[in-house]
Formats: C-alpha cells, sequence, structure tokens
C-alpha cells in the first residue's frame, strides 16, 4: 500500500530535480533555508562547544568561541560525579531510572494501542463511537487536572513512588493518542483482509499478528517515537510522582542545575543536557524517516 | 438428478435489515449440486449482503442457509465449508503467494508436507508455479486473481462464492479469466456462487441467474429463461445489450387479426396467445418489447417468416460494431434499436424497411410491469 504511494513520490521528485535551473527564486529559497538551519542548530551548537570547554574559558565571555583547550571532564562530571540534589552520583542512576519506565511504557502503550484501533475497525460493537471519543478526549486532558487524583490512585494501588507508577500513568496518558494512530492507519486497512482471514479459520489474535501487525511498520514507528519522545521528556509527573530511586533523567537534570552549593558549572550542564536530550535524538535518527511517511499515511486515509 | 442434488445450495426465505431498512426481503433460491448461480442486480440490490450472509460475514435477520441439507447459517465463516474469492482479491500483502495458498491450511494445523504438496497441485492447476516464492505487490492484476482463486481452490469447498472477481481487469484480461472461470468450474464440478453486475459475465458462466432489486428476487431462472423470457420490464430491461426496446402500444382485434399499435404504426401479431387476446377485449393498452435482433433489415431477410411484421422507419443513428450494426430509429414515439448485417452499409437519414419478428416480441402490463403471455 504504502510503498507504491512513497515510490510514486520517489518518482515525481525526481522528475521535479531534473527540470530545475538555479534561478533567483531558488537561490533566494536556498539561502532562507540555511538560515533557518543556522538559526535552529545555534543552540546546539552552543551547547556542544561550551561542553568541551573548561570553566574558565566560558567565564572567559565568548559562547561562540570553539574551545581553547579540548576537554571532557564536563561529560564525565555530568555523568558520573556531578551533584544530583544532595547526592554526587552524576546523572547516570537518572539515566537508567528514565529507560527502565520509558521502555515499558512505549512498548505497552504502542501494543495496547494496537489492539484498540484493530477493535475498534474491525470488531465494530455497538457504542464503538463513544468508547473511541472518550479515549480521544484523553488527548486533550491537561496534565495538571490529573496530577491529584492520580497521586490518590498510585497511593491506593501502593504504586506511589515507584517506576512501575511512572509507567502506569504514562501508560494510560499515551493510549488516547496510540489509539487514536492505529485506529486511523487500520480503517485504512482493507477489511476483505480480515474477512479472508476469517474464512480461512484464523482467529482474533492470529489476524492481528499474522495480518495487521506485519502491515503496521509505519504506524508502530510514529506510535513509538512520539510516545518515547513524550515519556523521556515528561517533567511534570516525573517530579510528581518520582520518588528518590525512581526520578526520571528531566528532573534529575534539573536538580542538576538548580543545584544551589559551589559555583554554576555551565559546562557541566551543558554536557547533562545534551545526554538529558541524547535518546529522543538517537530514535528519530534511526527511525524518523518513517515517522512522516506513517503519519501521512493515517491521515490521509483515515 | 436425486432430490437432494437440485437442492444443494438453499438459500431459503432470507432476510436482512439493516437499521430497520430492508436490505433483503424473503429471499429464497435453490441451487444444484455443481450448479452455477450468479447474482446480478444493480448497485445496492442486495446481491453482495446476500454473498456476505452465505459467507457469514453478515448474521440473517430471519431465514436460512442450507448446503447439502446442514444449515450453515449460524455457523463461523471458517466452519461453513465455503471458500471466497474477493473482489479486491484480499491477498495477504506481507506473505507469499505460496504463503496466502496455505495460510488455511497452516491455520487448521496441517502438516507442512501436505501443506506444501497441495499448494504445488493447486498452482499447477492455475499455472502460477513459477509466482510461488513472489509477494503479491509483485504480481499483475491478473496473476493476483489466480492467487486469489488458488487460495480458494486448495480448500476444495463445498461451495465457492466470488465477489465480483474480475472487475478489477482490463477488458481483455476480463474475457481472458471469465472463460478460465467457466473451465475452472467445468473440470472440478463444485457449485458457485458468483456475484456480478455484468450481465455477460451472467449470461456466458451461469447455469442459474438470479435477477435481484431492492432486495427482492425478480427473477430466478436459465440464461434462456432470464433472456428469453424476462419475468418483468426490470428484467427484461437489465438483461441484454442494447437494452429490449419497449413502447407502450394498443392491442386491436381486427379482420386480420390481433394488432398492437401505437403512433402511426401498427404491428400484426400472428397466433397470439389466449392471455393476450383476452387482454385485447379487456384492458388493451400494453407495454410490447422487442430485442434488437429481432429486428431485421427487411432488404436481408432472405425468407420472410409468417411471425414477422413489417414497419417503415428513418435511421437516425448508425453504430457499427464491427460484426453487426446497430441502427437507431425514431419516427414520433417509435424508437427502436435493430440488429442488421454490416455490408447493407445502413445510413443517416435512409429511409428502411425493418422487420419485427413478432414470435420474438414480448409483452408486460403497464401498471405492474409482470410479463403477459
Amino acid at each position: 500500500m504504502s510503498n507504491t504511494s512513497t515510490e510514486a513520490l520517489n518518482r515525481s521528485s525526481q522528475r521535479l530535480s531534473h527540470g530545475n535551473r538555479l534561478t533567483p527564486a531558488r537561490i533566494l529559497l536556498y539561502v532562507l533555508l540555511v538560515l533557518f538551519a543556522i538559526y535552529y542548530l545555534l543552540p546546539l551548537y552552543v551547547m556542544l562547544v561550551n561542553s568541551f570547554k573548561p570553566l574558565e574559558e566560558i567565564r572567559g565571555g565568548d559562547m561562540l568561541a570553539l574551545p581553547q583547550a579540548w576537554t571532557l571532564a564536563p561529560w564525565s562530571s555530568a555523568w558520573s560525579t556531578a551533584q544530583i540534589g544532595v547526592q554526587a552520583t552524576g546523572l547516570k542512576p537518572y539515566f537508567m531510572n528514565s529507560i527502565a519506565m520509558v521502555i515499558p511504557a512505549v512498548l505497552l502503550s504502542t501494543i495496547l494501542g494496537a489492539l484498540n484501533g484493530y477493535v475498534l475497525t474491525k470488531w465494530r460493537f455497538r457504542g464503538d463511537g463513544v468508547v473511541f471519543g472518550l479515549l480521544l478526549l484523553s488527548c486533550f486532558i491537561p496534565f495538571q487536572i490529573v496530577l491529584i487524583p492520580m497521586a490518590r490512585m498510585l497511593g491506593i494501588l501502593g504504586l506511589a513512588g515507584t517506576t512501575s507508577g511512572l509507567v502506569l500513568v504514562h501508560l494510560v496518558y499515551g493510549l488516547g493518542f496510540t489509539t487514536l494512530f492505529f485506529r486511523n492507519y487500520y480503517a485504512a486497512f482493507p477489511t476483505e483482509l480480515v474477512r479472508a482471514a476469517q474464512i480461512d479459520g484464523a482467529g482474533f489474535f492470529r489476524i492481528f499478528s499474522r495480518i495487521l501487525l506485519p502491515s503496521s511498520g509505519p504506524i508502530i514507528v510514529v506510535s513509538v517515537i512520539w510516545q518515547f519522545t513524550n515519556i523521556w521528556n515528561d517533567f511534570l509527573f516525573g517530579a510528581s510522582f518520582a520518588d528518590v530511586d525512581s526520578v526520571p533523567m528531566t528532573v534529575a537534570l534539573n536538580n542538576l542545575v538548580s543545584s544551589s552549593t559551589g559555583v554554576k558549572e555551565y559546562n557541566v550542564h551543558f554536557a547533562g543536557a545534551v545526554l538529558a536530550a541524547l535518546p529522543t535524538l538517537v530514535v528519530y535518527v534511526v527511525s524518523g524517516r518513517y515517522f512522516v511517511r506513517g503519519l501521512m499515511a493515517g491521515a490521509v486515509k483515515g | 438428478m436425486n432430490k437432494t442434488s437440485e437442492h444443494f445450495l438453499e438459500i431459503d426465505a432470507l432476510s436482512k435489515q439493516f437499521a430497520g431498512v430492508d436490505a433483503l426481503k424473503n429471499v429464497s433460491i435453490d441451487v444444484e449440486e455443481g450448479g452455477f448461480l450468479v447474482l446480478i442486480g444493480p448497485s445496492g440490490c442486495g446481491k453482495s449482503t446476500l454473498l456476505n450472509m452465505l459467507a457469514g460475514f453478515e448474521p440473517a435477520t430471519s431465514g436460512d442457509i442450507r448446503i447439502a441439507g446442514r444449515s450453515i447459517a449460524e455457523l463461523h465463516p471458517s466452519k461453513r465449508d465455503i471458500a471466497m474469492v474477493f473482489q479486491s482479491y484480499a491477498l495477504y500483502p506481507n506473505m507469499t503467494v505460496a504463503g496466502n495458498i496455505g495460510f488455511g491450511m497452516e491455520t487448521r494445523g496441517v502438516p507442512k508436507a501436505e501443506r506444501l504438496k497441495k499448494i504445488d497441485e493447486v498452482a499447477a492447476i492455475l499455472q502460477i508455479e513459477p509466482l510461488l516464492k513472489r509477494k503479491p505487490a509483485q504480481l499483475s492484476g491478473g496473476q493476483r486473481q489466480r492467487v486469489a482463486m488458488g487460495r480458494a481452490l486448495v480448500r476444495d469447498p463445498q461451495a465457492f462464492l466470488f465477489d465480483e472477481p474480475l472487475s478489477n481487469l482490463d477488458a481483455r484480461l476480463r474475457v481472458d479469466m471469465r472463460a478460465e472461470i467457466k473451465k475452472l468450474h467445468a473440470r472440478l464440478g463444485t457449485t458457485i456462487v458468483y456475484v456480478t453486475h455484468d450481465q455477460i459475465e451472467a449470461m456466458t458462466l451461469a447455469t442459474k441467474i438470479a435477477v435481484l432489486k431492492h432486495g427482492e428476487v425478480q427473477q430466478v431462472g436459465t440464461p434462456d429463461d432470464i433472456y428469453h423470457r424476462p419475468a418483468n420490464t426490470f428484467v427484461a430491461d437489465f438483461m441484454g445489450s442494447p437494452a429490449m426496446n419497449r413502447v407502450t402500444g394498443h392491442l386491436r382485434q381486427t379482420d386480420n387479426g390481433l394488432k398492437l399499435s401505437f403512433g402511426d404504426y401498427s404491428l400484426n401479431l400472428f397466433e397470439p396467445s389466449a392471455a393476450l387476446q383476452e387482454r385485447a377485449r379487456n384492458q388493451p393498452i400494453i407495454d410490447f418489447g422487442i430485442r434488437a435482433e429481432n429486428i431485421n433489415d427487411s432488404r436481408d431477410d432472405a425468407m420472410t417468416t409468417p411471425g414477422t411484421s413489417t414497419l417503415p422507419l428513418t435511421i437516425e443513428l448508425v453504430e457499427p460494431t464491427g460484426s453487426d450494426t446497430f441502427i437507431g430509429t425514431r419516427d414520433g414515439d417509435a424508437h427502436f434499436t435493430a440488429r442488421v448485417a454490416n455490408h447493407l452499409h445502413p445510413r443517416t437519414g435512409e429511409s428502411i424497411k425493418l422487420n419485427f419478428d413478432m414470435s420474438k416480441a414480448h409483452f408486460f402490463d403497464t401498471e405492474s410491469g409482470v410479463r403477459v403471455e
């Protein structure tokens, strides 16, 4: 399905690039694009160059200059020895906390979202529209509203302050989005295929795992990227519900930067911030090209 | 034929309502064992709904479906011992051709060696052996069609269901595949129910045609019945190309026998049935119909048969098709399409004498549209 459409896209873009000359309008376009690229990349550049400088060089004033004496010390400090809150552990244990939270939360919300989408499109039932509407509504509930009820719920479930508790919170919050993604994607999935599989004797889960899932690559990527980015970058839930041994990376980064003792080690802060942003960056680089494709497929056909 | 095989697949008083709207009304059709039933009708007539109910995708509101005397109406699609070929072919895109054909056996736990053997057998029948390792996306439309048939064939079912299987093929391929389906049916002898809106497919393939409209059966019969003795004006208009010529006329008893007049014209009826003579006395207004091939150029009619009546008309339109030429005439209300031989080279505006073979005439009640004979 999506293969043929991307091929068509590729072909048409090739045709376009063949016929193009370097007209003044086109030059202006490129200049603008380069300017915007610089504008967006500048903060990253500042973070990177300053994370490799000794602190004195930063105090010297020129934020944009390349390091005169390159050093990896800020990185190792941010990773393993910097003062986070009251302890000098570096960001490493919190990085692991985030990993332990984000992986199950992403996997569970994606799998459940896929199952929801499958049921809502291929096993329609009375009132399925209402169920979908309510799930969609959860996408629009502001975080702040649920903080106190959620804290109470986690307490009742005995999950307060644990990584499992955070996984549950993110799972519940992500389910609306992942259901939306998969429902729209599967709405365009031919029902005749499901019927053919039914005649072939396949049941509910076999049709899902053998017929739908193998064709769901693009939308799985969308769901994983979306969920990973949101959960990894979440601060509010982490700050509200995490205990000492479940604090995620984002909260730890804040603690690192706002530690009030001693001098502000900007180079360590920069290194820590890059470390905190790295996983989402990696996910985008690895699977980003499927992201737009998957979103388009869902949007256009849904 | 014994009694059970004449009623092999029985559709018994089947009804279906969607949200209070009747999609099917009390439909009853029987198919003999090894028969080829074609369901035909315009869009929204209920033919696809009926097929989906046979397959088990839609529950019936009332009525029953039996195969070889066993009711299947309550069974899951996989338990009905039927196989279906879908309009879109519905090939599993992530599996190879062999995987597609073998998936049903896989879910039923057939051992791999046996599976491969049956896949090879079916592939040989359909001549798709070289394609077995390919994915559906790498196949042409005709090849996909064959694979879809292979998936149905491999089950060796009691009945095949075809849902407009040829509608996605180009014209040439459609004719080829139509012939292949017919040969396959002759070879396998399995009962087939086939949905189409193409009357040529219906005529060429069927042993029995059911014409549907608004969820109601208009007529069930052999292709000959449907074509030569349409039960009402809907069937008469729907089947046949070009469409049957129809005009409302007036029956009149004269000294020279029964005549049908319309506008300034009148045609002689030879050996009219008792029903027509009765109509002439009591209810002389009637719908008259005649097919294009039963109107001929008088120059070409070597022997003017006793059943023929002649009218002088003016040619309005000439449509050569290669083998024949269709001419359209119009004089006042009398609008007829006639099939004439090519070599006569009819020209627009020309006057022509047309012979109407009144032994092939059809009459319908003007009010109800029901056939009168």
